[in-house]
């Protein structure tokens, strides 16, 4: 009998991956956007060609020139400098308010999910979860981070408590969902017959498997943090000036465009909208690419 | 009682004796008392950055002020508009010595007591409020004792004005009023001149809205007017909409008898309202906007050089800002001539002196500072940090220019090893954290001396910390306490004189407020309105704008 042996190509994680991002333009486009912001994070205050905090000598409101290619700002600081300067603190601000909520989130998700249908004490828990969440959720988020920062004041660390304090619901509500589905699955009762404690299920069987919704939405909720960042700087309650900031820095900007001054505001507004859209087109990437269904 | 003549023309500096010379060879073409056309029945629309929080001496805010002055009209005497020939404008005689600044207004005549601590005002015949009660020295009488009850601004002015209690106004008869007061007070009339808050009330009007608990009628004026002003306010709804109507009984009437204020936060949509032809008048502009509207052939700008006195304040409360040497190596680290030309387009002057340039006896000789990083440096190293410290600077979010100020005095401050945190507070928390001088330093622009003298001006904001609010940076030095004092009760002449400089030396010397730059009064209106008249409260008095040939 012949030998029969199959040629197949090897398939890892990487080579789905690059297979599955070749065909979407978009979640490409996404990828780079957000490496990009992730650099500038990284290197953009030391690689632009003037300080960021820095009034310069001579006349303010230069419009874009080779040598400011997007002009200056009313205290004559170079906006592009400004401008790839600004994710350090937009992007730290995101990442970690966002981490604080996705870790909160599903915690208190799983417990939320897995006890929900219990008695006693775990089923109450589950409620008084659930209930807290409606109540943050019940007011305009916007309006909420406002009245956060407002109650403890302006500043970096406040914004970052704000933005997660008011992510925990989102997370929560995804991981709680997933888990109602996940505890349902046969394997849950097995484990039950091997003897494992129902939190040690919840914990460890269960949660890696409800991970799925939480994780694709990271990076649209980074994006969404991004914005509500800028949004309370736009309104001064997010971070001091003259830190450069998007939201700030397009507050700042927004009066000179009646006066004729319309760069100041247009390129820090462009390069977040073109941000946020990034961090919007990795997160439906992802979850197209995490789904098993469409894996299949 | 002998008529007052106590101005000493020996005291007169150069610069108000050409002032003088300039405004008397002009005031013959331009007639600044000139009442404004009789025919003319004209609506103006304008556009405030904000609602006055109350239309009474509870509140002390910009448009406050505004609609103070224009419903209440001031008090018994007031500012003698002269014509600025350079500026093409009447505003008030500020320049001149003492007494020459005033004329009457509701007061037809007055006289001093010899010993100085009497003084008796007449009053017109005839001048009746918007509901048609005539004035009389009994309005003059609750409009002080409820002052005396209130304890704010009016009171304030009783302490200025030497007035010690609501009994010391009294009516000789109905068209007299009299005031007894401690002692000689050379700076009476000017006081009196700037007296906007406090009414004096249509007290026959206020008394109906009074009850027993509130026998004041505070609650019924806090969003009513009851004056004898030029206007009447019809209509208040706050944050949307204002209207002031013509007091029928002002004299001379004023050609404007409709204000429509509609009110609109941000600069720039005031400034592109005016543009497109929507309001007749923007409050509270910036430089760059102002630069704009004189670009644009149906708009001008009113100028006219004024008494802001923008400055960086350090708050004495703070161990660091109550060491002078701090305080001098900020002031030499200022980036004086970068305000001037970013913030305000080189428009306006450097301040260099507590008193403004427009009043009598400012000298910029005793404010040494420029900006001199190295020499910053190194009186910072000499008052012990050479390496500087970390601060923070509060300002109003509201005053983008000050935003901008502070911006810059930031650069120059981290360039000497300085630290600094901005702190941009609303208008509200910045107001409150300043006066109860919880800040470390601030940059501000809300400080105007209505009263034309430096005994004044230093003894409301940097003088007396435990009884003057105003006094925000807590300085409290004792030489200058006891010189202002003086100055009150010191009669204009060579020794008041000596004071008044010396004031303005200590000022230089120990530096309690950075002084930056004064931008000017500026007014943005559509053309053909005329009459603008500056006056130190730096509002715009409708009834004195008419429009040019209709």
């Amino acid at each position: 009998m012949a030998d029969l042996t199959l040629d197949l190509p090897r398939r890892t994680a990487t080579t789905d991956f690059v297979a599955f991002a070749r065909g979407r333009p978009g979640f490409l486009f996404g990828l780079a956007v957000v490496a990009l912001s992730v650099l500038l994070a990284v290197f953009g205050p030391l690689i632009g060609p003037y300080p960021t905090e820095t009034a310069l000598p001579g006349q303010p409101l230069q419009p874009p020139s080779w040598r400011h290619p997007m002009g200056t700002d009313v205290s004559n600081m170079d906006i592009l400098s400004r401008v790839i300067a600004a994710p350090r603190i937009d992007l730290t601000i995101a990442l970690v308010s966002t981490a604080i909520a996705f870790v909160v989130g599903v915690l208190l998700g799983v417990v939320s999910g897995f006890f929900g249908g219990g008695r006693g004490v775990p089923r109450l828990m589950s409620e008084g979860i659930m209930r807290g969440a409606d109540i943050i959720q019940a007011f305009p988020v916007f309006i909420f981070a406002l009245a956060l920062v407002g109650f403890r004041g302006p500043g970096t660390e406040n914004v970052v408590a704000a933005l997660a304090f008011l992510n925990v619901p989102y997370f929560l509500r995804i991981t709680r969902g997933a888990v109602l589905q996940v505890r349902e699955r046969p394997f849950v009762e097995a484990q039950r017959c091997a003897g494992n404690s129902e939190l040690r299920i919840a914990f460890v069987h269960v949660m890696p498997n409800a991970l799925t919704p939480p994780l694709a939405n990271l990076s649209p909720t980074i994006g969404f943090s991004i914005l509500l960042t800028s949004g309370l700087s736009f309104v001064g309650a997010g971070v001091p000036v003259p830190t450069p900031e998007w939201g700030s820095m397009i507050a700042i900007g927004a009066s000179n465009m009646m006066t004729g001054q319309w760069w100041t505001a247009l390129f820090p507004g462009l390069v977040l909208g073109l941000t946020i859209l990034g961090y919007a087109l990795v997160g439906d990437g992802l979850k197209e690419y995490l789904d098993p269904v469409n894996k299949r | 009682m002998a008529a007052s003549t106590r101005t000493s023309l020996a005291a007169l500096t150069l610069g108000s004796f050409l002032a003088l010379g300039a405004t008397g060879a002009a005031a013959q073409a331009v007639d600044c008392m000139a009442a404004p056309p009789a025919d003319q029945d004209l609506t103006l629309v304008a556009a405030y950055a904000a609602s006055p929080p109350a239309v009474d001496e509870t509140a002390f805010t910009m448009e406050v002020e505004n609609i103070l002055a224009n419903t209440y009209g001031g008090d018994l005497v007031q500012y003698r508009p002269v014509y600025w020939t350079e500026h093409k404008i009447c505003g008030a005689g500020t320049n001149q010595e003492g007494e020459k600044q005033v004329m009457g207004r509701w007061a037809e005549s007055w006289t001093e007591a010899p010993d100085g601590k009497s003084w008796q005002f007449k009053l017109r015949r005839g001048i009746k409020s918007f509901r048609g009660n005539e004035m009389t020295c009994a309005d003059y009488q609750w409009t002080w004792a409820r002052g005396f009850d209130m304890k704010a601004v009016r009171f304030f002015f009783s302490k200025v004005l030497l007035i010690e209690k609501a009994e010391d106004v009294t009516c000789p008869d109905p068209y007299t009023v009299q005031f007894k007061i401690k002692d000689r007070n050379p700076l009476f009339l000017q006081l009196l001149a700037m007296n906007y808050y406090g009414g004096p009330f249509d007290s026959t009007e206020a008394k109906k809205h009074a009850t027993t608990a509130d026998p004041w009628a505070k609650e019924w004026l806090k969003t009513n007017t009851a004056g004898f002003g030029p206007y009447h306010m019809e209509k208040h709804v706050p944050g949307e909409e204002l209207i002031l109507v013509r007091n029928p009984g002002f004299s001379p009437r004023p050609a404007v008898g409709r204000v429509i204020i509609k009110i609109v936060p941000d600069s720039a949509t005031r400034l592109a309202l005016l543009k497109r032809g929507q309001v007749d008048y923007a409050m509270r502009l910036r430089q760059r906007e102002y630069n704009e509207i004189e670009k644009d052939a149906n708009l001008q700008v009113a100028f006219h050089p004024a008494n802001f006195i923008p400055y960086f304040g350090p708050v004495q409360t703070n161990p660091i800002m109550a060491k002078p040497k701090v305080r001098q190596a900020l002031a030499w680290a200022m980036p004086y001539q970068d305000i001037l030309n970013k913030v305000y387009f080189g428009r306006g002057d450097l301040i260099r002196s507590i008193t403004p340039k427009i009043y009598p006896n400012s000298t910029e000789e005793f404010w040494p500072y420029r900006e001199d990083l190295a020499k910053a440096k190194q009186v910072l190293a000499e008052a012990g940090y050479p390496n500087g410290f970390e601060m923070t600077i509060s300002y109003d979010k509201a005053i983008s220019e000050m935003e901008e100020v502070c911006t810059l005095v930031k650069s120059n401050l981290e360039k000497i090893g300085i630290k600094v945190q901005l702190q941009g507070l609303p208008s509200a928390v910045y107001s409150d954290t300043k006066f109860q001088r919880k800040q470390m330093a601030h940059c501000d622009n809300f400080q105007w001396p209505w009263v034309a003298d430096t005994g004044y001006t230093a003894w409301v904001y940097l003088t007396h910390p435990e009884v003057n609010v105003m006094n925000a940076v807590k300085n409290d030095d004792p030489e200058l306490n006891k010189l202002t004092e003086m100055m009150f009760v010191t009669a204009f002449g060579p020794e008041r004189l000596k004071m008044d400089r010396r004031i303005q030396q200590r000022v230089g010397e120990d530096v309690p407020w950075i002084f930056l730059v004064n931008p000017g009064w500026r007014e943005a209106m559509k053309k053909g309105w005329e009459g603008f008249t500056w006056y130190p409260d730096n509002n715009v008095h409708f009834e004195r704008l008419y429009k040019k040939g209709t």
